[in-house]
């Protein structure tokens, strides 16, 4: 007998049904099925999306990318770990998070080529995904509605994380 | 001590030098050895360029990709035949071209009596030719050697006059001109009656014939190439970038990526903005010289012909005008719809054709289509120009600048992508 959400099921059809918890083992249509931005996108949209995004593999250490360069694109971490980086006040390296398989980052690349606010690095053997500004701006000359609906995802995740920040602004005292 | 990861990561630079070398080496030399399929490469590769908007434009439509490249390459495939087949009938053919040949000489020892004032007997011509006439005299007589009929060309001259190859008789006044030309020539009507040259023109036209055929099929051969790459290129939906970005190390990742995506677009947007000019430039040549009486047929080849040149900037525009100057200088009658434009006027107005051309060209086109990404200097476009025609001949000199403009993107986009990201 297997475990299932809780409910005790069948081995053999427990196998079947049962999800793969470890999205380093998932194909990368499963992998953006995790994503925010792009949990909207039908199957079919997925798959178009999943053509035109690049595997890369970090060694410990390595840059995703660095502080001040132009962003151009958004990592998933397929598997492994990254810290995000930033200067302190004495110039030191200040970790702001560190992220892991699953989560996602850069993703206001999209956007534009603002500057980096802040520098990613492999901690161990990461596997990520890079999804191209250029490549989302050619989306949405050939597939509008596929872009615009990951644009709007992404409008909602900026959108939430002004709301946050304008709450913890207001909670502060005067 | 140099820890064991060190050394391996030394080895390993050593041997991607040692492979890069290599690799460049035998790539030159394969590019050496196949440099005569460079241009139909190149033409097959701008022509897929042009055509990027159109596939992303089918498939915006919800046209499947395959079904838009089909079209797409059923299209260009049907235009190359119907250009090749156009092309081929509305060129003139050898008797044309003995007598346009006849006719320009013609004309411009003509134009020059006349506006050296020479034509009357025992005139000593004008102020002008007092002053620089033996000058311009040498001028002359190379010009005439230039473009003087060689003496088998008189020969094949004398057989059309009389009707060969069932082609009919060419007119006499063109043959009165034929005799005026031969004046100033060595060789008199008789010699090129007699039987020598006669036999040699004949004795020529039969390996002639099977040359013509084995250069077609040297052509065919050769422009094969073109279709293919055109359609390898549609076909492919990014699968060439991927392989080489997936050979790039993440260092330099996002900057390729970005430098790629720059320079296609740049490149892209150039080459169909040149094309866009280069066809408004021919659509004006062709409606203007037609509005001021040029025979359709002449006004559509030389429209062509402007067109294509345009693409080389400081030189074409001059071929352009050489050309509708020089049908101008061998016409012999015009058809105008507009009453005022007369044989005596035509020069003027052909010279003003080409001027509104020029400015529409400059103030219009080529600032809303192309931008300033032709700027090149003057210097650059010359050398281009040269060796591009050494190497290539007549297309090598039409896409030689396009070619230049395409690495000079290339080099000026890696350099500001690569400061950008404080790498250089």
């Amino acid at each position: 007998m297997g475990e299932l959400n809780g409910e005790k099921i069948h081995n053999f059809w427990g196998n079947i049904f049962k999800k793969d918890a470890d999205p380093s083992s998932l194909n990368v249509t499963d992998i953006l099925k995790m994503i925010p931005i792009f949990q909207n996108l039908s199957r079919r949209d997925m798959k178009k999306v999943a053509g035109i995004i690049y595997d890369r593999v970090y060694q410990p250490g390595e840059f995703l990318f660095e502080k001040d360069q132009p962003g151009a694109a958004m990592y998933i971490i397929k598997k492994g770990k990254i810290k995000i980086l930033a200067p302190g006040t004495q110039n030191e390296e200040v970790i702001l998070a560190t992220l892991e398989t699953g989560d996602f980052v850069g993703e206001l690349a999209l956007l534009d080529d603002s500057p980096r606010s802040a520098s990613a690095m492999a901690v161990e053997k990461t596997a990520a995904l890079a999804f191209f500004r250029e490549d989302l701006n050619k989306l949405l000359n050939t597939n509008p509605e596929t872009a615009s609906r990951i644009f709007k995802e992404l409008a909602l995740i900026i959108g939430k994380r002004l709301k946050a920040t304008n709450e913890q602004l207001f909670s502060r005292p005067l | 001590m140099m820890t064991s990861e060190q050394s391996r990561k030394k080895i390993r630079i050593i041997i991607y030098l040692i492979m890069a070398v290599i690799t460049a080496l035998a790539g030159f030399y394969l590019l050496w050895l196949l440099r005569s399929l460079i241009l139909p490469f190149l033409i097959g590769t701008f022509t897929a360029y042009i055509c990027f908007p159109l596939i992303d434009f089918a498939k915006r439509k919800g046209v499947p990709r395959g079904i838009a490249i089909f079209l797409l390459f059923g299209i260009f495939v049907l235009m190359i035949s119907v250009a090749v087949n156009r092309i081929g009938s509305i060129l003139p053919d050898e008797k044309e071209k003995l007598v346009l040949k006849t006719r320009l000489q013609y004309k411009i020892n003509e134009k020059y009596r006349e506006i050296m004032d020479l034509n009357k007997p025992d005139s000593q011509g004008n102020f002008l030719y007092g002053i620089i006439g033996k000058d311009l005299n040498r001028t002359m007589a190379k010009i005439n050697d230039i473009i003087a009929l060689s003496d088998q060309e008189k020969a094949l001259f004398m057989k059309y006059w009389s009707g060969y190859k069932g082609k009919p008789p060419i007119e006499d006044r063109y043959f009165d001109y034929f005799k005026k030309n031969l004046e100033s020539s060595e060789i008199t009507i008789e010699e090129l009656e007699s039987e020598e040259l006669a036999e040699k023109t004949s004795s020529k036209d039969e390996p002639g014939k099977e040359s013509v055929l084995s250069i077609i099929l040297d052509i065919i051969e050769l422009w094969i190439v073109m279709p293919f790459v055109f359609l390898f290129l549609l076909i492919d939906d990014g699968e060439i970038k991927r392989y080489f970005v997936s050979l790039i190390p993440n260092r330099y990742f996002e900057v390729s990526l970005t430098v790629i995506d720059n320079v296609n677009n740049a490149i892209g947007n150039y080459l169909r903005g040149t094309m866009i000019e280069c066809s408004l430039v021919g659509i004006s040549s062709t409606v203007l010289l037609a509005l001021i009486g040029f025979e359709l047929k002449w006004a559509i080849i030389i429209g062509v012909f402007s067109g294509l040149t345009n693409a080389i900037p400081l030189v074409g525009p001059v071929f352009g005008l050489l050309t509708s100057v020089f049908y101008a200088l061998i016409v012999e009658d015009i058809n105008s719809i507009l009453p005022f434009i007369n044989m005596d006027n035509l020069m003027f107005w052909v010279v003003i054709c080409l001027l509104i051309i020029r400015a529409l060209d400059t103030a219009v086109f080529q600032p809303v289509l192309v931008g300033n990404a032709v700027n090149l200097h003057p210097l650059v476009v010359i050398l281009g120009l040269i060796g591009g025609s050494m190497l290539f001949g007549t297309a090598g000199l039409i896409l030689t600048i396009p070619l230049i403009v395409v690495i000079r993107v290339f080099f000026s986009t890696l350099l500001k992508e690569l400061k950008d990201y404080r790498m250089i």
